[in-house]
């Protein structure tokens, strides 16, 4: 078990440098430069500036020097924000997307399970129709509109909540909510259709053979068996979710870091995309490792060999 | 000096983008200059005088919180954008401010220039920092070598190759030691020129080169200017809080030396909402109590509380680039019938109406801003020119296409190769080119000119890799009438090769070599008439500025030439 | 699922009521009720029986032809052209003359909306499909043959799914431009991933079964225990999943457009209409709820008929 563990951290660990290292001479290959912005620069001003930060250097050359920081875990400094750590930036910001990001998890998790469940074990029946039809709007309404509508209802109609901003707990709410009914939804959907295909299976039958009550089956057969084909994802999921949204987080103005992962690509801030993606990397990677070794206890029937 | 000019304004292009704008009018002027005297005492009135608002921002009268674009780097050596400069206006001093009544003299006292107008002595006055340190003559001139030197990375370095000695020593062939800024002692400083400008004082207020302080800018290195500690303010405002992208508080500076006078709130809050929904739903809600920019669809419902101004924004023009993608295009585009053909056959009126009705359509390049010879009336009075009709002549615009279609030999419009109109990613820009590409189809029947929409790094690296055929973005105005057209020469800033006139060149270097200003103002005309007819820069509209206040706030001001949050008189009376 | 109608525990007791009279002979030639007599109807012909009967599963479809059906024709019937403005005619709400109202451009947006349909459909089928596709084949071959093949592709979607995504969407439209079919390309470019370990972990779930090994056993070749005992297991799931995946492919061409790397104008699409509508909604609403409902209304029929779909493909759920 320790062999396996530690070939897996070696694998791990070369896992993020690829996606380092991909990823910057990906970035590289797109045409431009930082500080090609709607602020137009005349060609003597981003010359200064692409020689101040170094970026007129052979790419190898910049490549080592952003190997040799990233191995002591400095991200650089962003092209955009001048003077700003990409780590500074990301302390800063990242706390704040993770918590959006967990509440909205946390109200969806249970809540999209447990209404596939309930749409599954009531198949064909009013309330299977009504969740499914909750599922499908959740799904196909894209979330600027959510947004814009929870916002219109709860702060400005009803004055509930406070209209934007990120200040205590009451400004949380609507933006998770956004964040939330998106989730809820695609997991109903996902939830109901793998339950269908396990009420069925022999096993289940088996354990109504013997007697089990329904609640047992459901719990220990049917739910547990429906679960596992979505474990691979999730590692990725639950990481995605604390990146952040950058629509929610710009509709309620939550400074989040939701904004930077698309901001820094098209704005070709190289510092900060790469910084974020090495940071998100190693969210997914280690999530992964972990999933991976528990993956086995869940379902006994699949065993990561060697 | 038109270089700092282009990063301190062209936040206007983001800002028109967008849909809006911002900037202040003579009424708030009017209004503040007497509410100020009152406002002084209201650091101690505090909330007592409110009346009983609707309002949710609190019932006090000294803080304000507003929603404006926010800075992406207080480092002041650094600094390249319009937002910068807007919150360094608040946080730090020069030797002279922009305000809504034009320069006055902030840090310097007054200041002499020599007999031959190359030399100029600032003396400063007592000031300091706001941790108490005063403010010298040698923290402007390390300041200056900052701005300049080559190690240093400023953008703006160019601003000051009217310093002698500046541009070698920021292009590695010179050292600082030539260069003409001395600190006599103190409190004297001394600029010398390389040639005579009398427009040097005004270029310094607008450019305001913020003293530095050499053993904390060494300290700090990377790092200045990142956050709230990282920087040192001797303006009327400190940063007490600052959240990037999100939110700025600055706190009133008591050791800054005319704070009894001006600047009355004791805090101004500057939110971050980039989504304009939830933007006008703060303010109609009351949670701020101003917008810098009023987005299109809201026009008519903040009509009472906008305020536009439309002059010094900037300009939106259509480039055309001679060169063209490829040697077939450039045959074509190099045709200046053809070029005015395009030039012609658009209306701008129904089509700024329609996509940005803020803003003024324009079909020549000065703007109605640059006052005239005589006062009160401007430039553009005084000067006119012969260009394209704001409703467009599509008669005459045939008559040009038919004209160049013999020229090149082609026998109908469908033989014209395919031409590619690049732009980027924001809805407003694709409706203004897709709307431009289809007057063209119906009043020209060119159906060969293809929209390219990219990422806006990508459209903008196109842009200035001269990668395009035709490419609409606007530019900041420059400080004068022949400034403006100076960018245009070959090789100017913004004419990378796209459009070639010797006649011009000339007259441009005439307009630099002559000093009456009668003379050079008449031979600006003669230059912009060469530039219009050549069509080489299409000129399209010119931005405006709008705001939003709630009718309790006065003085709020953005200022022309944009230079800053000029909120010397900003009072609320709720 | 219908409920089991026998409770398993009662049976004991009823065994001890039987005698002999609960029994009865059955002559020998009628044991021949175990032959078929029945034409064998196959599994493709069966999935078609079992669509047809569905009333939910044919409204479905009615609607999806209808909308594809509007798409092709109804733009060449309409007096205005898709792309051509009229200035003086903006933001018109729906009258008589335009029928879903004009845009900021005074462009007719019922002429837009079905043009928009044809992008929108194209893309949403294909970049659905698409990545289920891809992702099936290399998730499958993964999760199958284990060992170095796995963890080979494993790897190649642990750093492909870290990249941000618009690194490569960038390169991929600035190299194929942007077609539907570069939109496509870029959207199953994006999403295999995802879809191939989904399937590696189904894999992995159905290939010790009995009837897995049995079949190889048998000398069934990988690629035949593959797709003719695991996948039919797994479609059923697929299928809903690429209704899933409709909307999202949907989206992500008017999030592409958003940031420039769209259907290229003055063609459109629902959820560029839909963004522009969005960002207008308190002033002129129709721009938003008219492409709005329509995406909608399509997303659920797809939806319902891949549920039905679903069930029929899949062996497990018919009765």
């Amino acid at each position: 078990m320790g062999k396996y563990i530690f070939r897996r951290l070696v694998i791990s660990i070369i896992t993020i440098w690829l996606i380092a290292t991909c990823s910057f001479f990906l970035l590289h290959m797109l045409p431009g430069n930082p500080f090609a912005t709607d602020q137009i620069l005349s060609q003597d001003m981003i010359d200064q500036l692409m020689d101040y930060y170094g970026l007129n250097e052979p790419l190898w050359k910049q490549y080592l020097t952003f190997m040799g920081n990233l191995l002591h875990g400095d991200f650089g400094t962003s092209y955009k924000y001048a003077g700003q750590s990409v780590n500074g930036i990301i302390a800063q910001k990242f706390p704040i997307s993770a918590q959006l990001g967990l509440q909205a998890y946390l109200l969806s998790l249970p809540l999209g399970i447990l209404f596939g469940i309930i749409a599954a074990r009531k198949r064909g029946k009013a309330i299977d129709y009504g969740l499914v039809a909750f599922a499908v709007l959740g799904v196909s309404v894209p979330v600027f509109i959510v947004a814009a509508l929870l916002q219109y209802v709860f702060a400005i109609k009803l004055q509930w909540f406070p209209v934007a901003q990120w200040k205590s707990f009451s400004y949380t709410i609507l933006p998770t909510l956004t964040l939330a009914i998106g989730s809820i939804a695609g997991r109903t959907r996902t939830m109901r259709t793998l339950m269908l295909e396990v009420i069925s299976e022999d096993y289940v039958k088996t354990a109504k053979a013997k007697g089990l009550s329904s609640a047992q089956i459901v719990w220990s057969h049917q739910i547990r068996n429906a679960i596992i084909p979505m474990i691979p994802n999730l590692g990725l999921e639950i990481v995605s979710i604390l990146m952040g949204s950058f629509v929610v987080e710009q509709i309620f103005a939550i400074p989040g870091i939701g904004a930077y992962f698309v901001n820094s690509v098209t704005g070709l801030d190289y510092t900060m995309t790469l910084g974020l993606t090495v940071f998100f990397g190693v969210f997914v990677v280690g999530a992964n490792f972990i999933i991976d070794l528990i993956y086995g206890l869940v379902d006994p029937r699949i065993r990561v060999v060697k | 000096m038109k270089k700092i000019l282009a990063a301190m304004l062209s936040g206007a292009v983001v800002v028109a983008a967008l849909g809006g704008c911002g900037t202040y009018t003579d009424d708030g002027t009017g209004s503040s200059s007497s509410s100020s005297t009152g406002s002084s005492s209201s650091e101690s009135a505090g909330a007592s005088t409110s009346e009983t608002g609707e309002s949710d921002a609190g019932t006090d009268n000294t803080s304000f919180t507003f929603i404006g674009g926010h800075p992406v780097t207080l480092n002041p050596i650094l600094s390249q954008s319009t937002d910068d400069g807007n919150s360094f206006y608040l946080l730090e001093s020069s030797l002279f401010r922009y305000t809504q009544e034009g320069v006055q003299n902030e840090l310097c006292e007054s200041y002499d220039v020599s007999d031959d107008g190359l030399t100029y002595t600032f003396h400063l006055r007592d000031a300091n920092w706001s941790d108490g340190e005063p403010i010298t003559a040698d923290q402007f001139a390390y300041a200056i070598y900052c701005y300049t030197s080559p190690d240093m990375g400023c953008p703006g370095a160019s601003t000051y190759y009217d310093i002698a000695g500046a541009e070698a020593f920021n292009t590695g062939s010179g050292s600082w030691d030539d260069v003409g800024v001395k600190a006599v002692d103190d409190s004297t400083l001394t600029i010398t020129l390389t040639e005579p400008n009398d427009d040097f004082i005004l270029s310094l207020a607008t450019s305001a080169p913020t003293p530095l302080r050499q053993d904390f800018v060494e300290a700090q290195g990377e790092s200045l200017g990142s956050s709230v500690d990282s920087l040192q303010y001797c303006g009327p405002y400190v940063l007490s809080d600052w959240v990037l992208d999100s939110s700025l508080t600055f706190t009133k500076n008591p050791e800054y030396w005319n704070a009894d006078e001006t600047f009355p709130m004791e805090t101004i809050t500057l939110l971050k909402v980039e989504d304009a929904n939830t933007a006008y739903s703060m303010f109609e809600s009351g949670e701020v109590d101003a917008m810098t920019s009023v987005s299109t669809q809201y026009k008519d419902a903040l009509a009472e509380y906008t305020t536009v101004e439309t002059g010094a924004g900037g300009m939106m023009y259509l480039w055309i680039n001679q060169n063209g993608t490829s040697d077939e295009v450039g045959e074509v585009l190099s045709n200046q019938n053809f070029r005015n053909a395009l030039n012609y056959a658009f209306d701008r009126n129904s089509t700024v109406a329609a996509i940005c009705p803020l803003n003024v359509p324009y079909s020549r390049l000065t703007l109605p801003f640059y006052e005239g010879l005589k006062e009160g009336s401007s430039f553009v009075d005084e000067y006119p020119v012969d260009s394209a009709p704001l409703d467009g002549d599509v008669e005459k615009a045939q008559e040009f296409l038919n004209a160049a279609l013999e020229e090149l030999g082609m026998s109908s419009v469908d033989e014209l190769p395919e031409m590619h109109f690049v732009t980027w990613d924001t809805s407003q820009q694709r409706l203004l080119c897709e709307t431009l590409i289809d007057q063209w189809k119906q009043n020209l029947g060119i159906d060969s000119i293809v929209l390219d929409q990219y990422p806006i790094g990508t459209a903008i690296g196109n842009y200035t890799s001269n990668n395009y055929d035709i490419f609409a973005i606007s530019i900041s105005s420059s400080l004068t009438p022949y400034d403006a057209l100076d960018n245009f020469v070959d090789g100017g800033d913004y004419n990378k090769g796209i459009w070639t006139n010797e006649e011009y060149d000339a007259l441009v270097e005439q307009i630099k070599a002559t000093s009456d200003k009668a003379e050079k103002y008449e031979l600006t005309q003669q230059a912009e008439q060469i530039l219009v007819d050549g069509a080489g820069i299409i000129p399209f509209y010119g931005l405006s500025s709008a705001f939003a206040t709630q009718p309790y706030v006065s003085g709020f001001g953005i200022g022309d030439l944009a230079a800053g949050f000029q909120f010397e008189h900003l009072t609320i009376n709720k | 699922m219908k409920k089991q109608p026998a409770t398993v525990s009662a049976a004991p007791q009823a065994a001890t009521a039987i005698t002999a009279s609960d029994f009865q002979f059955i002559p020998r030639e009628e044991k021949a009720a175990d032959t078929v007599v029945r034409p064998s109807v196959s599994y493709w012909a069966d999935v078609f029986r079992r669509i047809r009967q569905d009333k939910v599963a044919m409204i479905s479809l009615g609607i999806i032809v209808i909308i594809s059906l509007m798409a092709i024709f109804a733009p060449f019937f309409c007096p205005y052209d898709y792309a051509t403005n009229n200035l003086s005619a903006i933001n018109q709400p729906p009258s008589a003359e335009h029928w879903f109202g004009t845009d900021q451009l005074g462009r007719d947006l019922w002429a837009r909306v079905w043009v928009g349909a044809r992008v929108s459909l194209l893309i949403g089928l294909g970049g659905a499909i698409a990545p289920q596709i891809v992702g099936i084949f290399l998730g499958g071959i993964s999760g199958y043959f284990g060992g170095w093949v796995d963890m080979f592709i494993m790897r190649v979607i642990d750093v492909g799914l870290c990249i941000p995504e618009l690194v490569y969407v960038t390169l991929m439209m600035l190299l194929m431009g942007s077609g539907p079919m570069a939109i496509i390309a870029t959207i199953a470019m994006v999403g295999w991933m995802g879809s191939a370990r989904f399937i590696r972990g189904r894999i992995l779930q159905f290939k010790n079964r009995e009837f897995v090994l049995a079949a190889k056993a048998q000398g069934a070749s990988p690629m035949r225990q593959i797709f003719r005992y695991i996948l039919p297991n797994i479609l059923g799931q697929q299928v809903v999943t690429i209704t899933a995946a409709i909307p999202g492919a949907i989206f992500m061409e008017a999030y592409l457009s958003f940031i420039g790397l769209g259907i290229k104008s003055p063609m459109t699409s629902w959820g560029q209409l839909s963004q522009i509508g969005s960002s207008v909604f308190r002033t002129s609403p129709y721009q938003l709820w008219i492409p709005g409902a329509l995406i909608s209304v399509t997303i659920l029929a797809f939806y319902l008929f891949g549920n039905s779909l679903r069930d029929a493909l899949d062996p497990h759920l018919r009765d």
